[in-house]
């Protein structure tokens, strides 16, 4: 259904395109980054900054190999995708949508057992040290629509994200899990001025995933950590009626934000857009006699300001950034109530056991050389600060991982004949590790989730490292507004830290534009 | 249209609000501070121990708290992350002559409120005369792949320095069978007082009446599901014991299965109320179950027994808690401890080998070794503290020894 309603909007994209030159894939680089509102958090703002019209689809596969990773992610990892997205105006609504497709199979990830993501702010979930399989599928339908200014000055947009996936893990001890997302993001811009807009949006999100846990081998038990934590865990199994029962992640955010736009009658705009958002997320098994595994609270911060100046010529754009993401963990101290005539799980107790924190400043610098709605050359510079630390308070541990990070990039577009062009890029990178550090004193030292699972992640995330790649991208007109592309790029890590040897990414994409 | 979508998102406001206050001011955990008002139940002529030893497990967390407190109307400890624990407290008086040990436990305790004071009564241990020495009844795999679980056993140990007579002991386990979180409400006058027993096996006598089954200091004897060769080619070469030793089993009737040893002695099936027709063998949950040994005082009536009144199909034998001679509770793993079954008076904690068919077992701690070489095992009625858990089961560890009248053992 999905995929059907996307085709018919990339259709409705196509119907509705007025005449213009051919875009290739690398046109729609500078179509998505030139346009600051689409890069906000107020789909109204497009109204101000449309996007050029285009359309792709693409078919991807995905080779991912090494061992510089954390402990839960595959040693190999393959992904089939396909996406497809484009931009379009009907009237003076302007919309922009997005479908994604990914089937993954990861090899060898250890010490998760159900979560689709184990690196989504969620301290509680299942794990166990089976080296197993994990295959996995993923629906991502993402659209903004930015309606007809009212008024004279109010413009009213929206942005709906709907997310589906589903895993499962291929060795005993097996799960099942479903995750769901689905967000909305109404917003509001306000033209003060020509040159002056206010941007206001709101921000909700509902999340559930649920896990299912089973064993091929009914006469083995599985033996699994329910994790709580930086090491901390109890013991529990896969095993029958006894064994650990389904998953439940019920999750909602609120949040919203300001922007402030300045369009300049020259080349120069600006945009600052400020959010913060409020999300809790229960765990909790068997919903019949509710069990709570712990709850987290997360509040976020985040800021963005963009300056860029569209001349005739160059465009330059400059992006900084910031991000504060601190989460508590809860956990519960319950009994089970044997009094009444059903057995329930009461809440004796519950206590902030566990504190998560992220802050991320970066940079970003990009200079593109137009031709026409196209770029013969594009180059560029990241500049990304981290500090993780995370806290489990009683029995005191610690985790901290503060990272600086660079990287330098460029891509140039060569004309190899009227109808074709190859797009060349290369980028290099490097990590520089500040601090990294992790004091486990809980009363699991000697587990396998201390001494490797954290011994390896406190080594993957303060870790210096190398990083470089690069693409090539042929394209070739095959009508007179299509185009045809064949992309291949190479990233390849290098950590300084004699434990791991590399990770390579691998990618191969086919698509078409028009 | 427009009423679908404002119901819809009223009622997610209303969804994120409830979850949202469930967890504003939730507290930010610190350790606190608990007192132990410890009352001892002695004779006026037995001195009081002079310090206490102090042992506070959180099993869901996998933590222990030992500590040496000096004696007190109310004993004071630090430090405790709170949660649900089980306490322990031994403490040891002598007066010249006798050494005096003393023991208290509380079970799945609240520790939640700091400077909480809990009374605690202590007594001189009552080491059980008879006690469960090792159990294995977790089973074990034929070939590394197939379950076997006919080879569950039982040791019962002299612990006593006098000679103990096992006419008439009766061994049975409780409800629920298996940890669970159904709950079974007996209807019967004096609930805590007793225990509620699904089967009871008996040794063939009147208990103070007979002795035709003496069980000297320093002795065990052996209650095998099957008293069999379990090793031999037909049944599990693999199992981890020869059970044709057994002085007693629970044999029910032969099957392609189950054969009946000519040497061990049959338990009698003293109650067994939702026994079928199809079952073969005493064989209790490999999940680990809670058992008592007891001497009746009076004769089991297998016709009478108390029931559930909400699920009537569920039938106990209940039986007086001051008959129990000895009691172990055991279970699948550290996070079944919050559905213990057996009261605590009997067995405040609970031990497990964790898992199934592992071919382990669990057995007592050595607490002293006589002079003449007699080993007295551990018992404070906590089989946290008192048992150990073993790679393997060994039938006579510590060089127990094999009564008289067993003539089939060597």
């Amino acid at each position: 259904m999905l995929l059907g309603l996307s085709v018919s909007f990339v259709a409705v994209a196509q119907e509705k395109a007025v005449a213009s030159e051919a875009v290739r894939q690398s046109g729609i680089e500078m179509n998505l980054s030139r346009s600051l509102w689409f890069n906000s958090n107020n789909a109204a703002g497009i109204n101000i900054m449309p996007l050029n019209k285009y359309s792709i689809v693409n078919l991807g596969y995905e080779m991912v190999s090494g061992d510089f990773k954390k402990s839960q992610n595959g040693e190999k990892e393959n992904t089939i995708g396909f996406n497809t997205n484009g931009a379009t105006n009907i009237g003076k609504t302007y919309l922009w949508g997005s479908f994604g497709y990914q089937n993954i199979v990861e090899k060898d990830s250890r010490f998760v057992t159900n979560l689709y993501d184990p690196h989504r702010d969620m301290p509680y979930y299942v794990g166990d040290t089976t080296l197993s399989k994990f295959k996995k599928q993923s629906y991502d339908l993402n659209v903004k629509v930015a309606f007809p200014q009212l008024w004279d000055f109010l413009t009213a947009g929206c942005e709906v994200k709907y997310t589906t996936r589903t895993g499962a893990k291929q060795l005993d001890p097996r799960s099942v899990t479903y995750y769901l997302t689905v967000s909305a993001k109404p917003s509001f811009l306000f033209e003060i001025s020509e040159n002056h807009h206010l941007g206001l949006n709101v921000n909700y999100e509902y999340l559930y995933e649920r896990s299912t846990f089973n064993r091929s081998d009914t006469e083995a038990d599985c033996p699994v950590f329910i994790m709580r934590g930086l090491g901390n865990y109890t013991s529990d199994m896969v095993s029958g009626s006894l064994g650990v029962g389904t998953f439940f992640y019920k999750g909602n955010r609120i949040g919203g934000g300001l922007q402030y736009g300045y369009n300049g009658n020259g080349a120069f705009s600006a945009l600052l857009d400020a959010q913060y958002s409020y999300k809790v997320e229960d765990v909790f098994q068997t919903p019949t006699k509710v069990e709570n595994m712990g709850s987290t609270v997360q509040n976020l911060w985040s800021g963005k300001l963009q300056l860029m100046n569209d001349g005739d010529s160059f465009l330059n754009k400059v992006t900084l950034s910031y991000l504060d993401k601190t989460t508590d963990g809860i956990e519960y101290i319950q009994e089970l109530d044997q009094s009444g005539v059903v057995s329930e799980w009461i809440t004796l107790a519950k206590y902030v056991r566990s504190g998560y924190s992220y802050k991320e400043a970066a940079v970003n610098y990009e200079i593109y050389r137009k031709k026409g709605n196209d770029y013969s050359w594009r180059a560029g510079f990241d500049g990304q600060y981290s500090d993780k630390f995370d806290e489990y308070y009683l029995p005191a541990s610690t985790l901290k991982a503060e990272n600086l990070f660079f990287n330098i990039y460029g891509k140039k577009n060569f004309s190899l004949c009227k109808k074709s062009a190859l797009l060349a890029g290369l980028n290099v990178g490097y990590n520089a590790n500040l601090e990294g550090e992790y004091n486990y004193s809980g009363s699991y030292a000697d587990s396998r989730v201390v001494t490797e699972m954290y011994a390896n992640d406190i080594l993957y995330m303060s870790s210096d490292y190398v990083k470089f790649g690069a693409e090539l991208c042929f394209s070739t007109l095959v009508g007179a507004k299509t185009s045809l592309f064949l992309k291949a790029k190479c990233q390849y890590y290098s950590p300084s830290d004699s434990a791991f040897d590399k990770r390579v990414y691998t990618d191969f994409t086919l698509g078409i534009t028009f | 249209m427009k009423k679908i979508i404002l119901f819809i998102a009223i009622a997610f406001a209303a969804i994120s609000c409830e979850q949202f206050d469930q967890v504003k001011g939730t507290d930010m955990v610190e350790n606190i501070s608990m007192g132990i008002e410890i009352t001892l139940k002695k004779d006026d002529n037995v001195p009081a121990p002079e310090s206490y030893k102090v042992k506070l497990n959180n099993y869901a967390e996998n933590i222990e708290v030992i500590k040496s407190v000096e004696a007190g109307d109310v004993v004071k400890i630090d430090d405790i992350i709170p949660g649900i624990y089980t306490i322990s407290i031994s403490g040891e008086s002598n007066d010249g002559t006798f050494t005096y040990n003393f023991n208290g436990n509380l079970s799945n305790i609240n520790l939640l409120e700091d400077n909480k004071v809990m009374p605690l009564e202590m007594q001189a241990a009552k080491s059980g005369n008879i006690l469960f020495k090792e159990i294995y009844y977790c089973g074990s795999k034929i070939g590394g792949k197939t379950n076997y679980f006919r080879d569950q056993y039982y040791e019962l140990y002299n612990n006593s320095s006098k000679v103990q007579y096992l006419d008439g002991l009766c061994i049975g386990n409780i409800y629920p069978t298996t940890t669970s979180q159904v709950i079974y409400v007996w209807d019967r006058p004096n609930y805590e007082d007793y225990v509620y027993l699904q089967t009871i096996w008996q040794v063939p006598g009147t208990p103070g009446v007979d002795k035709k089954y003496p069980l000297n200091p320093g002795e065990s004897v052996i209650i095998a599901q099957m008293a069999d060769n379990h090793q031999r080619e037909a049944l599990n070469p693999d199992s981890p014991v020869n059970l044709r030793c057994a002085e007693f089993e629970t044999y029910l009737r032969t099957t392609a299965n189950t054969t009946d040893n000519e040497n061990s002695i049959n338990m009698y099936m003293a109650y067994w109320y939702t026994k079928s027709k199809t079952q073969a063998q005493w064989m209790v949950t490999i999940n680990g179950g809670a058992f008592v040994i007891f001497y009746p005082e009076s004769e089991i009536d297998p016709n009478t027994y108390v029931v559930d009144p909400k699920y009537t199909s569920n039938k106990a034998k209940d039986i007086p808690i001051s008959w129990i001679v000895d009691a172990v509770e055991l279970m699948l793993n550290e996070s079944k401890i919050t559905q213990k079954r057996m009261p605590a008076v009997l067995d405040a904690g609970a031990t497990w080998v964790g898992g199934t068919y592992l071919a382990k077992s669990v057995s007592r701690k050595i607490k002293e070794v006589t002079e003449d070489g007699r080993v007295v095992y551990q018992d404070t009625n906590n089989s946290l503290e008192d048992f150990q858990v073993n790679d393997t089961p060994v039938l006579r560890r510590d060089g127990a020894g094999i009564p008289s009248w067993n003539t089939w053992a060597n």
